[in-house]
């Protein structure tokens, strides 16, 4: 009867603690149960105690960039070199070894790895997200298969979207400028049924580089929903669909500059969270997307038609678990099952679908075993149904903290790429009434995943008094098995058509920080550099297609009721991998200004901004397809308004 | 004459009705001579037999006649004082004028909107006092100057309060007012560029589901600590809560009553909050933060020796 009471209390003060805010103030507005707001995911880890190096992008910054577009905010990280092949098809890569298609990085949005199953490659231009949705970018540098899987050979970029409760109200931008950039975004997000949602839309178009061809245009819609069905438990459920149009390609240039994507995307999310306790939590995850480009083109006759159509799809399930309740010993556990499936019959074996099962299994425990210790563990274990290969990725890293303002760490991890679907299928060749005619590539099914092993060592200074943040890094990785293109024979006219071996070793020794401080009344500035030496036994383009020098600075002051920010963004002379010796090297020497001016209006926020980019007219862009293209000079103006 | 303690349906009362008798079978001449309590509780479960058990174990040590009713129970009495636990029990209280009445589990804002300025009528305010929870946020918080507070519908009744607080406390508050909880979002906003820390405070707005996930995240992405009034808070997200438990109510005012009672009549006095308080600390919201927090106990001890 006493336990009937007692329900029955709860029920009266979950009902009262959520009726009208017209109710009075009473005593069960003090001890009604309340729904777990910070659950264990959404608290981040302080950088000074986590296993890795960590470069966190503020919304703030975002804003400061005054960049449009998702993939430009990396160049704020550390290391990162991010360049435009074709004006249309941005690539990212940490500390360089990329071509156009670079594979090495795990991006994951909300949770879902949204890597290209073909490639295992971004297509940064086609994601339904705009950069006002995002909340902050975490990017974990250096190999983290152990928590984030296979692809996150040289890191991983977690990009966490807002939650919807803190999109309520309304939100217009207009804006256009230089190169035939126009865009116009609208959202709008209300609270209901205990929960809260947004809905929003993007128009937007291009030229990039201004030459022929570049005009890129796209169209996103994206939702995001987020409720309580119980004071315990969280949903989240996401969508998008964008719909772009571009001079470019998604699947490789084959022989064609005349290249033309259609491009299609979309994907579902759906996460549910359960609170088990302060600190501890289980969630279970399930996601499917697709993404479709037509790409089909006529070759000189006699030759055949090329099918350079792509459809893919993505779908996995994920289960976590998290115990971060006791803070001196906190594990989590996360199982996977995705499955990746990719029809390319230009470049494919099979017309039809080829396939990649993946499961995995991840674990890793954080014990503070001494107050001033850390010690991390985490590992892996990877099977692809494709390759019929299993992995392990493991790390171990220590943390010493020998004072509040100071932390040390020492770590070693050991990653491997998840072989992308046309690594070991693929069938590429030109034909003429059906017979082949030029072999251009062909799988052995033969080869292995590259891996890399990683050690570094890290310094962390934290001066809170003085706003102040020094974020150290040095490293020396041991990348192996690297694919290689070699001809191998084959009976066709010129006798031989080129396949992936596992042949290359690429050795990195590098240093790399992140400077951060804040005025005591307004202003602010990030400054990051890199210095990376890589070699290579094998192969001369490994090692100039790391910049070995980058620098970032990002810098934000008031001047006079104006917010006015400066970013500088520079490399060394790189290649991406595939440009040709004869092209010209790639290196931005950019600075970038954006003067912000804002209103209160009764209901809202208005707020003008004008943003010059790449005033000193020095950034190259070149790409083994695309040599020659220069990011010039250019402006525009974009008017937001903003109301709850 | 045996004391008479009337026995209420919920088999958790006889326990303390039990106690009470015992207490009294052992002085049965003092017993005589024992002021008749009345205690009225809102529901009888949960924080208030928390309370009403802590109080009556006090109480019955001494002899005194207790007797436990629900508004919808109880029977009019010649007691000598009626103490009304939790807002529901205080309006039947008020109801029936004519006898002291000691408000216990509610609310300052509620009571003195109930009772303020009634004759007889006394409360041991559920509330923490704004100076002891600013003093905690500053304990905590070395170095902290400037704290913001949102005001909803209820809680926009402190505004004075928290600038007296503020003054005895020596941290600057900044405040908004807002009166729904989409407003929130924008008040908080307001608020961040200028406050180094948040007050939560009572108010039916922002216990909303929504409203209180827009405070509690919003100011954990502006890496902004949050002080609030509850233990259920803290479990929620909010780095502190300062409050007292239904049981340390209870015991505190077992002892004012003894205080006040004359030997013929209560003096319960002013309205006033109580001496004893819970501190409650969210630990992982603090090492996410980055803000290395003393025991609890600590915390206390340092907060008891203030002024």
């Amino acid at each position: 009867m006493l336990k009937q009471s007692f329900a029955s209390l709860a029920c009266m003060h979950m009902v009262l603690a959520w009726a009208a805010p017209t109710d009075p103030l009473s005593e069960v507005d003090y001890f009604a149960e309340q729904p777990v707001v910070l659950s264990a995911s959404r608290l981040s880890q302080p950088v000074n105690r986590a296993p890795a190096a960590v470069t966190v992008i503020t919304r703030e910054m975002i804003e400061a960039s005054g960049f449009r577009h998702l993939v430009d905010v990396l160049r704020l990280v550390p290391g990162f070199v991010v360049g435009w092949s074709g004006g249309n098809m941005p690539a990212a890569a940490y500390l360089g070894l990329a071509s156009g298609f670079p594979n090495w990085m795990q991006v994951m949005v909300d949770g879902r790895s949204i890597y290209n199953p073909a490639s295992g490659a971004t297509t940064w231009r086609g994601i339904p997200l705009t950069l006002d949705d995002v909340e902050r970018i975490e990017v974990v540098r250096g190999p983290n298969a152990a928590n984030d899987g296979l692809n996150s050979m040289l890191g991983t970029i977690h990009i966490f979207t807002r939650h919807s409760s803190a999109t309520v109200g309304g939100m217009g931008l207009l804006a256009g400028g230089d190169k035939q950039y126009r865009e116009a975004n609208l959202r709008y997000g209300a609270e209901a049924g205990g929960g809260s949602w947004r809905l929003g839309v993007l128009g937007r178009e291009d030229e990039r580089h201004g030459v022929d061809k570049d005009h890129a245009s796209d169209v996103q819609l994206s939702f995001r929903g987020d409720f309580q069905p119980t004071l315990r438990d969280d949903l989240m459920l996401q969508m998008g669909i964008s719909n772009g149009s571009w001079q470019g390609t998604n699947v490789g240039s084959i022989s064609y500059d005349e290249q033309h994507a259609d491009y299609l995307s979309g994907f579902v999310n759906m996460k549910w969270t359960r609170a088990l306790g302060p600190g501890r939590e289980r969630s279970l995850q399930i996601h499917h997307g697709f993404s479709q480009s037509e790409e089909a083109f006529q070759l000189p006759s006699p030759l055949d038609r090329q099918d350079g159509d792509y459809r893919a799809t993505s779908s996995g399930i994920q289960f976590s678990y998290l115990d971060h309740n006791d803070a001196d010993l906190r594990t989590s556990l996360t199982g996977e099952y995705r499955l990746n499936r990719v029809r390319l019959p230009v470049l494919l074996e099979d017309d039809g679908y080829v396939h990649d099962g993946i499961s995995r299994v991840a674990g890793a425990v954080e014990w503070s075993f001494a107050p001033a210790w850390v010690f991390h563990a985490a590992a892996m274990v990877e099977h692809h149904s494709d390759t019929h290969q299993v992995n392990f990725s493991p790390r171990i890293a220590f943390n010493w903290l020998p004072s509040s303002e100071h932390a040390f760490r020492i770590g070693a991890s050991h990653g491997a790429t998840a072989l992308g679907l046309f690594a070991n299928n693929s069938d590429a060749k030109i034909t003429v009434g059906g017979e082949v005619l030029d072999q251009r590539f062909i799988s052995t099914g033969e080869i292995e995943s590259e891996k890399i092993d990683s050690y570094e060592l890290g310094y962390l200074l934290s001066k809170p008094r003085r706003r102040l943040n020094l974020d150290v890094r040095i490293f020396h990785n041991r990348i192996r098995d690297v694919l290689d293109r070699v001809n191998v024979p084959f009976p066709d006219e010129d006798g031989r058509a080129k396949t992936f071996v596992n042949l290359i070793g690429i050795t990195q020794l590098g240093v790399e920080y992140q400077l951060r401080w804040r005025a005591r009344q307004n202003g602010w500035f990030v400054l990051s550099q890199s210095w990376v030496d890589t070699d290579s036994n094998q192969d001369v383009n490994y090692p100039p297609s790391t910049p070995r020098h980058t620098l970032a600075l990002l810098a934000s002051h008031p001047v006079g009721g104006v917010d006015a920010s400066v970013g500088y963004y520079r490399t060394s002379e790189m290649r991406w991998k595939g440009s040709d010796g004869e092209d010209p090297a790639s290196r931005y020497n950019r600075l970038d200004l954006r003067l912000a001016k804002a209103w209160k209006v009764s209901d809202g926020r208005i707020e003008a901004a004008l943003v010059l980019q790449s005033l000193l007219g020095d950034e190259a862009e070149s790409f083994d397809n695309y040599p020659s293209q220069t990011f010039d000079r250019r402006g525009y103006l974009s008017l937001k308004y903003e109301f709850r | 004459m045996l004391p008479v303690l009337r026995l209420g349906r919920s088999s958790w009362m006889r326990p303390i009705a039990c106690g009470a008798v015992l207490g009294c079978l052992a002085w049965p001449g003092l017993a005589r001579s024992m002021p008749a309590i009345d205690v009225l509780v809102s529901e009888p479960a949960g924080i208030y037999q928390e309370a009403v058990t802590s109080m009556a174990q006090s109480l019955s040590r001494e002899g005194w006649k207790v007797t436990v009713a629900t508004p919808e129970r109880s029977a009019p009495q010649r007691a000598d004082l009626t103490v009304a636990i939790g807002t529901r029990a205080l309006e039947a209280a008020l109801a029936q004028p004519g006898r002291p009445v000691l408000s216990l589990l509610v609310p300052q804002l509620t009571y003195d909107r109930l009772a303020s300025g009634r004759h007889q009528v006394s409360a041991l305010y559920l509330d923490q006092p704004l100076t002891r929870q600013l003093q905690l946020l500053g304990l905590a918080l070395p170095g902290l100057k400037k704290a913001g507070a949102t005001l909803g519908p209820a809680s926009r009744g402190m505004q004075a309060a928290l600038q007296s607080a503020a003054k005895a406390s020596g941290i600057q508050v900044n405040s908004a007012v807002f009166d729904q909880g989409s407003d929130l979002y924008a008040a908080l906003t307001e608020l961040a560029e200028d406050s180094q820390a948040f007050l939560l405070l009572p108010d039916p707005v922002v216990v909303q589901r929504g409203a209180l996930q827009n405070f509690l995240l919003h100011t954990y992405r502006l890496k902004k600590p949050v002080l609030a009034y509850s233990a259920p808070l803290v479990k929620s997200g909010a780095l502190l809560g300062l409050y007292a438990t239904p049981a340390q109510l209870g015991e505190e005012a077992a002892g004012w009553i003894s205080e006040s009672w004359s030997g013929d009549a209560f003096n319960l006095g002013a309205p006033r909050y109580a001496k004893r308080f819970t501190i409650g600390i969210n630990r992982t919201v603090a090492r996410s933060l980055e803000i290395d927090l003393p025991s609890e106990e600590a915390l206390g001890r340092r907060l008891e020796a203030m002024p």
